[in-house]
C-alpha cells in the first residue's frame, strides 16, 4: 500500500509537471498542442547528449528549457498559426511537428531506447514507509515539486500570470484592456514548450528514453488536462496528476501487467466519462 | 394538460425563475410576457427539459416529467421553437423540413411517409413557404429562416408548442401568417405558449397570459385582466400604453 | 453551382474510368498491389470522414475497428475454414459490436471525450492484440490466411484484389449517397450540426449516433478483412498510432464534404511513402511536412494565412 503511494504519488508530480504546458496552451491560447509531447521528448535527449558529453545534470536543465522555448516559438510560427483556419486545423498541424520530431530523433539516436549514463544519476534506494524508492525518483520528484511550485508563483503572483490567465477566460475582455493577444499567444506558446523541455529533462534519467517517449507524455498530459476539465487550475492540474499517477501505479503493482496498458486505458474511458459532458443542450 | 408546478431555477447567487406556476389546456393559447431578462427563455428550457429545474416538476398530460431528455418530451408531445433560429448548412428548405418530420406519421427510415409528405405541404403553404421549398438553408433571410424555424416545430406534430419569440423582426404580414398558424395549431387541439415582446399580438391571440417579472410570476389570468391590472401595468407596460378603464 | 453541377456526372464518369483502366494502363504487379492497398484503405477513410461529417464528432479507433474485422476473418478463414465472403461478414460484424458498445460509452461525452475514449479504445485493442496471443498469435501477427476464393477463382493477384476492392467501395458509395438523400440521414445531419435543434424535433439523438456509428464500422470491418487477405497476415501494427494518424490524414487531405474525397486522400497517403521510398527512413518526417502544407493548402483565404504570421489577429 505505501509502495502503490509513493510511485503514484512521485510518478503523479513528474506528470503534472510534463501537463502543465499543454494546459497552458489549451485554456490560455485556445488551441490543442499535439507538439506538447514532442517538446518533452526533445528535452529529455538534450539534456541525455549532454549529459553525454560530461556536463554537469542540473546545467542540462536550463539548457533543456532554452531549446524547449525555441521548439515552442517553432511550433507558434510554422504549425499553430497556419492551423487556426481549420476545424481541427492545429490539431493536425502540431501532430505533424510531433511526427516531424519524432522522426528526427529516431535518425538522430535510432529507435531503440537510450539510457542515462549511470555516473551522472544518483543511484541506490531510500526507504519510506516500508516502501523502496529510488534515488533517481526521488530526485525527479524533488525538481519536479520545486518546478511546480516556481511556476504556480510566476503566474499567481505575477502581473503577467494574471493576464495570461485573463486571456484565456476572456480574451475580448484582454483585447479591451489592451493586450496584445498574439504576442501573448506566442509567449504562452514558447514558456509552455520551455516547461515541457524541463520536465522531460527531468524525467531523462528515469527509466529508458525512447523517440515514442514523447508521445506516450502527450497523451498523459492530453488526459490530465481533460481530466481537469481544460482548466488551468493548478490544484486540479495536481489532483488530475496523481490520480493518474496513482493509477497506473496501481495497475503496474497489482495487476497482470499483459494487460496494464489496456487497463490504463479502460481508466482512462472511466475517468473521460465522469469529467465531460455531452452536449445535448441539457444541464 | 401541461402543468409546471413552483419551477424554480438559480443561477449562483441569482434565482432566473422564482416558484413559478403555470397550467397549459389542449387547444389554449397562453402568452407569456414580461421585460427582458425576466427568465421567460429560462423558464420555457425548464419545461422543454433543456435546462433541469432546481425545485418544482412539469407535468405532461398526467405524467411527471422528470429529467426526461428535449427528444423524449418532444416525442411525448412536447415541442419548442428557439429564440435565435439555428442554421444547418447545405440543405434546401424542403430536405430540412423532411429531416424534421420524424415524428409525423410514425418515422420512416429511408423512403417519407406519405402523412409526413403531406404534413410538409400543408405548413409550406400555410407559412408562405412553396416559393422557397428548393433554396438553401443558409442563403434565407433572418425572418424566412424564422418561418422555417416554426414550420419544423409544427410538423414534430406536438400537442403542446413553445413559441420562444415567433414574431420577432417579421414583416406585418408574415405576423399575421403566423398568428393565422397559432390560431389553426389551437383549434386543431394544440397547446401553444407563445413568449412575445409584441403585447398586441399577444392581446389578439392568447385567452390567457402569464406575466413574469425577475424571475417572479406577477399575473396569471385571463388575457384581458391581466393586462389591465396595476401590477403588470407598473412593472412592463408602462402608463401609457394602459388601457382606460 | 449550377455549372458544377453539370459537370458532376462528367466528373464522376472520368473519375470511374481512371479507376476501372488503370490497373491495366499499369502493369507493374508491385503498383497493382499499392492500388489494391489504395482501395481497401478508401473503404475506411470514406467510413471515417461520413463519421466526422455527420456527428461532427472525431473518431481515433478506425485503425482497430479495421484489424478487429481483420482478425475476426483470419480466424474464421484459417482455424474453421470459412471462405470469404463469410469471414468478411463476420468481419463486418464483430466491427459493428465493437463500435455499438464503444459508442455507447463515448456518445455519453463530449467532443473531445469521444476523442478520447475512441482512442483509448484503440489503444485497449492493441494492447488485447498483443497480450491474447493464444487468439491472436501475438505480435507476431496472424499469419497463413488463404487467397479469396470467389466464385471458383483463387483472387491472388494485386490486380484482381483492387477490382474486389473497388466493387466494394463502389456499393459502400451508393449506399452512403442513398443514406444521405433519406429521412433518417437528414435527421442524423440535424443531429450532427445541431443538436439542441434535434432534441427540440424529438430526433432521438444519442441512439442515432449509437446506430450511425455502428453502422459505419461495418464498411471498416471489411476493409480489414480484405487487408488480411491481401496480405496473407495480419499483425498489431494494423491497429497501430502510425495508422491512426495516416487515416487522419486521409480524410483531411480529402476533406469530408465530398464523398470521394478520402478516396483522394488515401492516394496521396498510401502511394507518397513509396515515392518517398528513395529518402529512407526520413518518410516520416517529410510526411509530418506534407501535413502541414495540407492544412495550409486548404486555407480558405491567402491573405489571412500572411497577416497571420505576420502577427496581425489570429
Amino acid at each position: 500500500m505505501a509502495q502503490l503511494l509513493v510511485n503514484g504519488i512521485t510518478a503523479g508530480v513528474g506528470l503534472a509537471a510534463i501537463a502543465l504546458g499543454f494546459a497552458m496552451v489549451l485554456q490560455w491560447r485556445r488551441v490543442p498542442n499535439f507538439a506538447h509531447g514532442a517538446a518533452v521528448g526533445v528535452g529529455a535527449y538534450v539534456s541525455y547528449s549532454l549529459a553525454v558529453y560530461g556536463v554537469p545534470y542540473f546545467v542540462t536543465l536550463p539548457a533543456a528549457a532554452l531549446v524547449g522555448i525555441l521548439f515552442g516559438l517553432i511550433t507558434e510560427f510554422c504549425a499553430i498559426r497556419l492551423g487556426v483556419f481549420m476545424t481541427h486545423g492545429v490539431l493536425v498541424t502540431t501532430l505533424a511537428i510531433a511526427v516531424i520530431a519524432r522522426a528526427a530523433l529516431a535518425a538522430i539516436y535510432g529507435e531503440n531506447g537510450v539510457i542515462f549514463p549511470p555516473k551522472l544519476v544518483p543511484s541506490g534506494h531510500l526507504e519510506l514507509f516500508g516502501a523502496v524508492l529510488p534515488r533517481i525518483q526521488a530526485q525527479a520528484f524533488i525538481l519536479s515539486a520545486v518546478t511546480i511550485l516556481l511556476v504556480w508563483v510566476a503566474l499567481a503572483k505575477t502581473a503577467r500570470g494574471r493576464r495570461y490567465a485573463l486571456l484565456g477566460s476572456n480574451p475580448i475582455a484582454a483585447e479591451i484592456c489592451g493586450m496584445d493577444r498574439t504576442r501573448m499567444g506566442t509567449e504562452i506558446v514558447a514558456i509552455a514548450g520551455g516547461l515541457a523541455a524541463l520536465a522531460g529533462a527531468i524525467a531523462a534519467p528515469v527509466g529508458l528514453l525512447t523517440p515514442g517517449s514523447g508521445g506516450d507524455a502527450l497523451v498523459n498530459a492530453f488526459v490530465i488536462t481533460i481530466l481537469a476539465q481544460s482548466r488551468m487550475d493548478l490544484p486540479r492540474i495536481i489532483i488530475a496528476s496523481l490520480v493518474v499517477g496513482i493509477g497506473e501505479a496501481f495497475v503496474s503493482l497489482r495487476l497482470n501487467a499483459d494487460f496494464q496498458q489496456a487497463l490504463v486505458y479502460a481508466g482512462v474511458i472511466v475517468a473521460v466519462l465522469f469529467t465531460q459532458r455531452p452536449n445535448y443542450g441539457r444541464a | 394538460m401541461l402543468e409546471a408546478r413552483q419551477l424554480t431555477r438559480r443561477f449562483g447567487g441569482l434565482t432566473a425563475v422564482d416558484h413559478v406556476d403555470f397550467t397549459l389546456e389542449r387547444g389554449q393559447i397562453l402568452g407569456l410576457i414580461g421585460p427582458n431578462g425576466a427568465g421567460k427563455s429560462t423558464l420555457v428550457n425548464l419545461v422543454t427539459g433543456f435546462d433541469r429545474p432546481d425545485e418544482g416538476s412539469v407535468i405532461l398530460d398526467g405524467h411527471v416529467l422528470h429529467g426526461a431528455s428535449p427528444a423524449r418530451r418532444a416525442r411525448l408531445g412536447l415541442s419548442r421553437t428557439f429564440q435565435r433560429p439555428r442554421l444547418i448548412a447545405n440543405v434546401t428548405v424542403e430536405q430540412l423540413l423532411t429531416g424534421a418530420a420524424w415524428i409525423v406519421g410514425s418515422p420512416r427510415w429511408f423512403v417519407q411517409s406519405r402523412p409526413a409528405a403531406a404534413a410538409v405541404e400543408r405548413v409550406l403553404g400555410q407559412l408562405a413557404l412553396v416559393s422557397l421549398r428548393d433554396a438553401q438553408v443558409q442563403e434565407l433571410s433572418s425572418p424566412s429562416l424564422r418561418l422555417v424555424q416554426i414550420a419544423m416545430a409544427v410538423l414534430t406534430g406536438c400537442r403542446y408548442l413553445m413559441l420562444d419569440e415567433p414574431v420577432a423582426g417579421l414583416s406585418a404580414q408574415d405576423t399575421e401568417r403566423v398568428g393565422a398558424l397559432v390560431r389553426s395549431l389551437a383549434a386543431s387541439g394544440t397547446g401553444v405558449l407563445l413568449i412575445e415582446h409584441n403585447v398586441g399580438f399577444v392581446r389578439t391571440l392568447a385567452e390567457r397570459v402569464l406575466v413574469v417579472d425577475r424571475g417572479r410570476s406577477i399575473a396569471h389570468g385571463p388575457t384581458a385582466d391581466v393586462l389591465a391590472s396595476r401590477a403588470v401595468v407598473d412593472a412592463y407596460l408602462g402608463t401609457e400604453t394602459a388601457p382606460c378603464h | 453551382m449550377v455549372g458544377r453541377e453539370r459537370l458532376a456526372p462528367l466528373w464522376s464518369l472520368g473519375l470511374v474510368a481512371v479507376a476501372l483502366g488503370a490497373p491495366f494502363a499499369i502493369e507493374s504487379s508491385y503498383w497493382q498491389g499499392v492500388m489494391a492497398a489504395i482501395a481497401i484503405w478508401s473503404i475506411a477513410a470514406v467510413s471515417l470522414a461520413q463519421a466526422v461529417n455527420w456527428m461532427m464528432r472525431l473518431s481515433l479507433m478506425t485503425p482497430a475497428l479495421m484489424g478487429l474485422g481483420a482478425y475476426a476473418a483470419a480466424i474464421a478463414q484459417v482455424e474453421h475454414g470459412w471462405s470469404f465472403l463469410p469471414a468478411a461478414g463476420i468481419a463486418a460484424l464483430a466491427a459493428m459490436v465493437c463500435a455499438a458498445l464503444v459508442g455507447l460509452v463515448a456518445f455519453r461525452s463530449s467532443h473531445w471525450g469521444f476523442s478520447i475514449i475512441t482512442f483509448a479504445a484503440n489503444l485497449i485493442l492493441v494492447n488485447l492484440s498483443i497480450s491474447l496471443d493464444d487468439i491472436t498469435h501475438g505480435p507476431g501477427g496472424y499469419a497463413g490466411i488463404p487467397p479469396v476464393q470467389l466464385f471458383g477463382r483463387s483472387l491472388e493477384s494485386g490486380r484482381s484484389l483492387y477490382f474486389l476492392a473497388l466493387a466494394i467501395l463502389a456499393i459502400q458509395l451508393c449506399a452512403l449517397w442513398a443514406w444521405r438523400r433519406s429521412v433518417a440521414g437528414r435527421s442524423a445531419r440535424i443531429v450532427g450540426e445541431d443538436p439542441q435543434l434535434a432534441q427540440a424535433l424529438g430526433i432521438p439523438c444519442y441512439s442515432l449516433q449509437v446506430c450511425v456509428f455502428a453502422a459505419l464500422a461495418a464498411p471498416v470491418g471489411i476493409a480489414g478483412a480484405l487487408y488480411g487477405s491481401f496480405r496473407g497476415v495480419v499483425s498489431p501494427e494494423l491497429l497501430g498510432f502510425t495508422r491512426i494518424v495516416d487515416i487522419l490524414a486521409m480524410v483531411m487531405i480529402g476533406g469530408t464534404k465530398l464523398l470521394f474525397g478520402p478516396i483522394l486522400g488515401a492516394i496521396a497517403v498510401t502511394s507518397l511513402p513509396e515515392w518517398l521510398r528513395f529518402l529512407g527512413p526520413s518518410r516520416d518526417g517529410v510526411f509530418g511536412l506534407v501535413l502541414i502544407l495540407i492544412v495550409v493548402l486548404a486555407a480558405p483565404r491567402w491573405r489571412w494565412r500572411v497577416s497571420t504570421l505576420m502577427g496581425a489577429r489570429s
